[in-house]
């Protein structure tokens, strides 16, 4: 029944026993308490020369036969009363304890146990002794008060020091964590000798000749959890192999594996270091040791400090008697290094260990003397945020975990997998080069896109890669940087589909880097302007809204086209500050007109969103903001997003609700060319559909485009919401636009965007004039705003 | 006010030469009337080599012991106060109950230890003086003749320190070789003095032994019965058998809460006392449960008291038991006793039994035990008395215990 426990409390029991007092019969207590301790008959305290000076249990004869053994001292032995199992420990260097038991032998926790019961009885002997010389000084003469007072400080000490084992015990028996006992050992032998540093060693069951030092204590010592000790002269190790006490006095940089964290010095000086090494034990094997450190000619290490730290070694041996306590250890030491390199969902490398690993390869490599490519793989789930929302978490999780088996299955076993972040996962193919990187990442496409089964749903899961073969300069951050690179051109260009960083890749990117410089200098610089595009009511062809559009006055350049920058922008996140930048200054403006001028008071205004904005939770209070300073009426703006970005950067929903608290409504942008959910329609609080220019221009040439046309404008009035033309330059097109009843339009037909000095006045010309639809003729040309009004009482059509 | 004659088969015998064991019991009021009755059955007209007087404290037991005594011809006499008197048709309180055992197979020597400082009231006792007390009744074994199996019988003052110390000597005394068997005297639960009667004088403070050497073998049973309850609480400070604080919490604190006491149980000292019979500790040895008898407890202190040392730094569990637990542990002591006698029938059954069990057992409790007694005397004659504290040693060193029955079997 008996298990580790039941040794620390014996032992925390036996100590308690003894009290400093002096008055006690130390050897006495010590027979009755060890035998009853071990439910023995006999016990036996006596001198190394066969003087016995306590027993219990046996009795003439037989106790002459068994002191007679006291040199041997035998595992058991035959008397009259029958076979005794035995058990000797030294008393304080002149005396044995030693306790027999008839009925059971002894196994080895008890052994441990003993000898630990014999080693505190050493030290409670050597307290009464002390108390004994104390009160034995009769003239308090200098000397003699020197000495007494010397002696009180060591009572105190070793009582501290008793009352420091009693709490490490404690711990143990109410199981207190492990590590919290260990450091209770390490810190209670460095406090009570006063050494600098103190750890606990422990040698690596599952690779020889390597050990762990943790728990460290004291000076200089960092807060990492182990440092590795595979140096054999180490006194550490040394303890261990003699499974003895180790002392070395020497010069710090002649003791192998201290430089490496045991006491760190900010001088890297020598210095002299005294370094005690106590074997640890568990099931009376050497498996570490408890190691001190002192330096400069601080404490030597005298027999006192070796009694002491043994006296804790042994401590530290009953915590790990404990097989569960070992356990703990073993566990928790590789849960630790685990955790600080892996990735808890799904047990792939986490960053830290892929950006370590990744270095330590690429060192390698350039060390080599032949060419030794290292190919980074850049995988990224397509999607993956549509699956969570849609699916919910536990499924995306699900289908985290599936992507990372399915991926750890297609490399070999010494190739890193390790996921990154979110749905980001790496692969580092050593050895390999692009070619074989490509093939790898082409294999991957197919056989991810087969479907999981998760939680009863099928997911057909794609994947976008980005294949990189590291140069020979690259540390791990630019080799995964150029990975990525290449996955996101997979996904711009499409998805599901891998991409190899290569030379043009390479190019680009560097061009898109100082693009992104340019643009972040242009927005220092306010060299971004905001020009507005009038929006035209078709029933009564006037201005009713304008759509702010970002352009780049560039120094240099002059007028830069947006498709130059805004791919850009929108690659390296300066959108984010541009979009901002517009939507203020848009809203400003347009208020300001409509302050100004009467006929523009119910102006509406189309900004547009990128799809990095959409998604940015601080969207809603950015809004907020720009109509508060602004004091347009959030009834007047509409937020233009692209039906793509619509679908896939799904604004949270408590944007989209403090939106439509806010009464900002959304504009869909190139309505018809995307996939859209009619449910997103509903779900978003959308004001506006804009048709695609792509359908306006087909109209009245192909007869797909005026179904499609004429179908969306139903759509939208269905669901009460209005519908924009986009792209319309001809008379035709508005005609029939206005037959098909769309509500507004917008396009060069009205007027390229002006910049907002020149606005008001493009649209006082719109307004004034009036496009009748033809009367015979086909194709008109365009008519634009510098023509001469016609005459404003000609109502027209409608 | 009956005159019992309480014969098994085997002890009607002649005065010669075959060993037995005879029971008498009287619950007349009148002290030495009492105790002519019961030894006078017990003796039967035979000459017996031992008496063993369990009296209840109702009687005067000066009296009883002198009485006894002049009855009791050339055979030694021992004896001790009691919380309740068993034989083989039940148990009683305020009776007197007379062990008497002889024939040619048993030796018998007899020896007393008195603790000083226990005669001075208020002496503040140290468990050396216990100790020696031990020692020196235990002293018997070595006057006795050796036959092929011995025991000491002792009885010790429940209420005077340390019992664990009244072991300690004895086994000094004794060695390896011989087992321990017996019980702490008790008062009917006043927990005021208890007394031992050594030939015709009493003492308190006292351990008297009779060792018994015989032929025949000699059983003794124990067992508890006690079950844990709850977490274990660690003994964070305690000195000798008071208890200070466990878990670091003040140890009447922790004790009552752990009990769900009562309210009147925690202010009122005696029905703490009552209270506590039947919720010992246990503490924890190497492969079993050691029970700690709760005497009483410092209300002002918040400390409990036990009679034997509850050793810092242990662990101790609350413990509980119910009728089922305590008659279970009835049976298996017998059976552990009778086993050691092999093939050879008992001659009598005496048992020490913790005045807690029979606390748990009540009344009907306590009929069955005793029944089941019977049962595993097979006809041998019973006796024994309810105790504040047991002792058995067949192995290790220590012996002391609480809440337990032990049974001794004599074959």
């Amino acid at each position: 029944m008996h298990d580790a426990s039941w040794s620390l409390h014996t032992l925390a029991e036996f100590l308690s026993v003894f009290s400093p007092d002096g008055d006690q019969d130390v050897l006495r207590l010590a027979v009755d308490r060890a035998a009853e301790a071990f439910d023995a008959e006999v016990a036996i305290v006596l001198r190394l020369d066969g003087e016995v000076q306590r027993s219990i249990g046996v009795t003439g004869d037989e106790l002459a036969g068994l002191t007679a053994e006291c040199n041997n001292r035998p595992d058991h032995i035959r008397l009259a009363s029958g076979a005794l199992s035995l058990l000797w420990a030294p008393l304080d260097g002149s005396s044995l304890l030693a306790i027999g038991r008839f009925h059971h032998q002894f196994d080895s926790e008890e052994r441990a146990l003993f000898r630990a019961m014999a080693r505190s009885m050493t030290l409670s002997m050597r307290l009464v002794d002390a108390v004994e010389a104390e009160r034995a000084a009769r003239e308090v003469s200098e000397h003699q008060a020197h000495e007494v007072a010397r002696l009180l400080t060591e009572l105190q000490a070793r009582t501290a020091m008793m009352n420091h084992l009693e709490r490490i015990q404690r711990s143990i028996s109410v199981r207190r964590p492990t590590r919290e006992i260990l450091d209770g050992v390490t810190t209670g032998v460095l406090s009570h000798l006063g050494a600098q540093a103190a750890g606990l060693f422990l040698e690596d069951e599952s690779r020889p000749e390597v050990g762990v030092l943790f728990c460290v204590a004291g000076e200089g010592s960092d807060d990492a959890l182990h440092h590795e000790i595979s140096e054999r002269e180490h006194p550490a190790r040394l303890a261990v192999t003699t499974n003895g006490v180790v002392v070395i006095e020497t010069d710090r940089a002649a003791i192998p594996g201290t430089e490496d964290g045991f006491i760190n010095t900010d001088d890297g000086s020598t210095m002299m270091v005294s370094v005690l090494a106590a074997p640890v034990h568990r099931n009376g094997v050497p498996v570490g040791a408890l190691v001190l450190q002192t330096n400069n000619g601080g404490l030597r290490f005298d027999t006192e400090a070796v009694e002491i730290a043994t006296t804790f070694a042994e401590h530290a041996s009953l915590a790990l008697n404990d097989a569960s306590a070992m356990e703990a250890i073993r566990l928790a030491l590789d849960e630790a290094v685990h955790q600080a390199t892996h990735d808890v969902l799904t047990g792939l490398a986490n960053r830290n260990r892929v950006n370590q690993e990744l270095n330590r390869l690429l060192d390698a490599a350039r060390k080599s003397p032949v060419p030794h490519p290292v190919t980074v793989l850049f995988v990224d789930i397509d999607r993956f945020k549509q699956v969570n929302d849609a699916f919910g978490h536990a499924v995306g999780d699900e289908l985290l975990k599936g992507v990372a088996a399915r991926l750890q299955e297609h490399v070999r076993d010494h190739d890193l997998v390790g996921r990154l972040a979110g749905d980001e996962f790496v692969l580092i193919i050593d050895g390999r080069g692009l070619a074989d990187g490509r093939l790898l990442a082409q294999r991957l496409v197919a056989e991810l896109a087969q479907p999981l089964e998760i939680e009863h749903r099928t997911i057909t899961p794609s994947i976008s890669v980005g294949v990189a073969e590291a140069a020979l300069d690259d540390d791990a951050e630019s080799a995964l940087s150029s990975a990525d690179t290449a996955m996101y051109q997979a996904k711009q260009r499409g998805r599901g589909r891998f991409e190899l960083f290569d030379q043009e890749l390479r190019d680009s990117s560097r061009r898109r880097a100082s693009a992104e410089s340019d643009l972040r200098r242009a927005i220092d610089r306010q060299e971004f302007v905001v020009h507005y595009q009038p929006s035209v009511r078709l029933i009564d062809q006037r201005v009713v809204g304008v759509e702010a559009l970002v352009r780049w006055v560039h120094p240099t350049r002059g007028m830069v086209r947006p498709d130059d920058f805004i791919p850009v922008a929108e690659e390296t996140g300066v959108i984010g500050e541009i979009d901002e930048f517009v939507l203020h200054e848009a809203c400003r403006q347009v208020a300001e007109w409509g302050r100004s001028d009467d006929s523009m008071a119910d102006m509406s205004l189309s900004v547009n969103v990128s799809a990095r904005q959409f998604s940015d939770p601080a969207l809603a209070d950015s809004v907020a903001d720009a109509l508060r300073n602004s004091g347009l009426r959030p009834e007047q703006l509409y937020l233009e997003i692209t039906e793509s970005v619509m679908m896939e950067e799904a604004a949270s929903s408590s944007t989209l609700t403090r939106l439509s608290e806010l009464g900002v409504r959304l504009a869909v942008d190139d309505f018809g060319t995307g996939y859209s959910s009619l449910r997103y329609l509903r779900r978003f609080p959308v004001g506006l559909l804009k048709i695609d220019r792509s359908f306006v221009d087909g109209l009245g040439l192909e007869h797909e485009d005026e179904i499609i046309v004429e179908t969306v404008i139903g759509l939208a009035r269905s669901l009460g919401i209005a519908v924009v033309a986009e792209g319309v330059e001809t008379d035709a097109q508005l005609h029939r636009l206005t037959e098909l009843g769309c509500d507004f339009a917008q396009g060069f037909l009205f007027g390229r965007p002006r910049a907002a000095l020149e606005l008001p006045k493009m649209v006082t010309g719109i307004n004034s004039i009036r496009i009748d639809p033809p009367t015979g003729s086909e194709n008109v040309g365009i008519r634009s705003a510098e023509t001469p009004p016609l005459d404003p009482t000609d109502t027209g059509r409608l | 006010m009956t005159l019992q004659h309480l014969d098994g088969p085997e002890s009607i015998t002649t005065e010669h030469d075959e060993p037995w064991v005879r029971v008498g019991q009287s619950t007349l009021s009148d002290s030495e009337a009492a105790a002519t009755a019961a030894t006078e059955s017990a003796l039967a007209g035979a000459t017996a080599r031992l008496l063993v007087v369990f009296a209840s404290t109702h009687h005067d037991l000066s009296r009883v012991a002198r009485c006894v005594d002049s009855l009791s011809g050339s055979a030694e006499v021992i004896g001790c106060s009691t919380a309740g008197e068993v034989v083989a048709n039940g148990a009683a309180d305020a009776s007197l109950v007379v062990m008497a055992l002889g024939g040619d197979g048993f030796s018998i020597a007899t020896g007393l230890g008195v603790c000083e400082e226990a005669q001075l009231p208020g002496a503040d006792l140290t468990s050396i003086s216990l100790r020696e007390a031990a020692v020196q009744a235990a002293s018997s074994v070595n006057r006795v003749e050796r036959r092929e199996h011995t025991v000491l019988l002792l009885l010790a003052d429940g209420l005077v320190g340390d019992q664990m110390e009244v072991v300690r000597g004895a086994y000094e005394q004794a060695g390896a070789g011989i087992p321990l068997v017996g019980g702490c005297a008790g008062d009917d639960l006043a927990m005021q003095q208890t007394h031992q009667i050594f030939g015709d004088a009493v003492y308190t403070g006292a351990v008297v032994t009779a060792a018994i050497s015989s032929d025949r073998p000699i059983g003794i049973g124990v067992r508890h019965g006690w079950e844990v309850r709850g977490e274990s609480m660690l003994v964070t400070s305690s000195q000798g058998v008071v208890v200070e604080t466990l878990d670091d919490l003040p140890a009447l604190d922790m004790y009552l809460n752990r009990f769900d006491a009562p309210e009147n149980v925690r202010t009122d000292e005696q029905a703490f006392i009552d209270f506590a019979v039947t919720r010992p500790l246990g503490i924890r040895r190497r492969d079993r449960m050691e029970i700690r008898f709760v005497a009483g407890a410092d209300f002002e202190r918040r400390t409990v008291h036990c009679i034997a040392e509850v050793p810092q730094g242990g662990l101790a569990w609350a413990m509980t038991g119910d009728v089922e637990t305590v008659l279970s542990a009835t049976d298996d002591a017998c059976a552990e006793a009778l086993a050691v006698l092999g093939d050879t029938e008992p001659l009598g059954l005496v048992m020490f039994d913790c005045i807690a069990r029979r606390s748990v057992l009540e009344e009907a409790g306590t009929d069955a035990e005793v029944s089941r007694m019977r049962h595993h005397a097979n006809g041998a004659p019973i006796s024994g008395f309810y105790t504040y504290g047991e002792i058995a040693r067949t192995r290790g060193a220590g012996g002391f215990h609480n809440q337990t029955l032990v049974v001794l079997a004599i074959g």
